[in-house]
């Protein structure tokens, strides 16, 4: 049964085992996610328990399409709602949230480059800021790691990050804007 | 499966033991699939992954899962079902009840009707016509006590008959004949009263019995 089998089983039976099935193999990932926000083991195992106990509703009454996004927006915003609760300030860089609405914008596959788009893509690359266009040249041309992109600029490794984060965002909007939305 | 795999790339990136392709092609996947990019965040925050922790977190789900069946059982005596089974036990009760006050005073009214059938609604009444010697050994009152007693009528034809038979030698009549007809399929009752009760003496009988029914 698939992913998409198993939810329907379990909207129209609300079986244990079958959310079980659908839940567990992205446990060990939510867990790293919930690290990232709450910064504590045992409140990250209790998140993705809890998590787990309102799915069991929430899975019956609602109809989700992909699980994996939905349930990794789900457990983000789980998190931030318990960080609110604790009235502490938070602290998240704004890429890592905006990343994620760029998630249907690349993935055109069947997507052929011809001439013309190298040329809009080298004439975007030159419109990004120093910073950017260094890491993201490095990163997608010369397919380096993160590492040694950071090594060889100098940079920090979230610098490097979210410089990549940043100028891939701007790169799309820029060929967008070019008449180029593929 | 796909996510342990997942979890150990996670686990040798965090912990520097990719080489560089591997790294970028992790880094280039997670650039594409935010929910990983967040994992792998968390995991480079704890300093790498906890296999034990992981597990532990696996058989919590699994120990939620099971008490689902037990939930169930618990579930099966929940307040629906024992207000349903109140609700059925008092309606029980209520039934029994009613049927039995019902039943108490029936039974006192039957009883008074069944002495008025069984004393008043018949009265028989025998009378030797002196043609033959017979006569009942009991007498010919007791005889007819017996008769009314015992006559339920079934079957019952009003009027008189005319009775004839002869007595052999226990004292039982044989050779019926009423009315001078040998077929007694019209008084079944009577033929089996006279045949089945007291003996008789003597050879052959012939009586006079009116069957009568009173009017209540």
């Amino acid at each position: 049964m698939n992913e998409k089998e198993l939810l329907e089983e379990y909207k129209i039976t609300g079986n244990l085992d079958v959310l079980g099935r659908l839940y567990a193999p992205y446990m060990s990932l939510l867990y790293g996610v919930c690290f990232k926000y709450l910064q504590d083991a045992d409140r990250s195992q209790d998140a993705v328990m809890h998590i787990f106990e309102e799915l069991v509703n929430k899975l019956r009454l609602h109809a989700v399409d992909n699980f994996k996004s939905w349930l990794h927006v789900y457990t983000k915003n789980y998190c931030l709602m318990q960080l609110r609760k604790d009235k502490r300030a938070v602290h998240l860089d704004i890429e890592d949230n905006l990343l994620e609405s760029e998630q249907k914008l690349v993935r055109d596959d069947g997507f052929k480059w011809d001439e013309e788009d190298f040329e809009k893509l080298d004439s975007c690359l030159e419109k990004l800021n120093m910073e950017q266009g260094e890491c993201v040249r490095l990163f997608y041309l010369e397919q380096m790691c993160y590492k040694d992109i950071a090594e060889r600029t100098g940079y920090d490794l979230n610098k490097v990050k979210s410089a990549i984060q940043n100028g891939k965002r701007n790169l799309k909007i820029c060929m967008e804007s070019k008449g180029n939305g593929k | 499966m796909e996510n342990n795999y997942q979890l150990s790339r996670i686990h040798n990136y965090v912990n520097g033991l990719m080489n560089r392709e591997e790294m970028h092609a992790l880094e280039r996947e997670a650039l594409e699939d935010p929910f990983l990019q967040d994992a792998i965040d968390g995991y480079g925050l704890q300093e790498g992954v906890d296999v034990k922790q992981l597990s532990l977190l696996q058989q919590r789900l699994a120990t939620r899962i099971a008490e689902q069946s037990i939930g169930k059982s618990k579930r099966f005596y929940g307040w629906q079902r024992l207000a349903i089974g109140a609700t059925a036990a008092v309606m029980f009760v209520t039934i029994c009840t009613l049927l039995l006050l019902r039943y108490l005073p029936q039974q006192k009214s039957k009883l008074t009707e069944v002495e008025l059938m069984q004393d008043q609604v018949f009265s028989i009444a025998v009378a030797n016509t002196g043609q033959f010697d017979g006569e009942p050994v009991i007498g010919w009152a007791k005889y007819e006590l017996y008769l009314t007693h015992d006559y339920t009528g079934k079957g019952h034809k009003e009027g008189e008959v005319l009775v004839r038979f002869k007595v052999d030698e226990q004292g039982k009549p044989f050779q019926l004949s009423i009315n001078g007809k040998e077929d007694l399929t019209e008084y079944t009752e009577l033929v089996k009263l006279l045949e089945d009760g007291p003996k008789w003496r003597g050879h052959e009988v012939e009586v006079r019995i009116d069957l009568h029914q009173l009017k209540m």
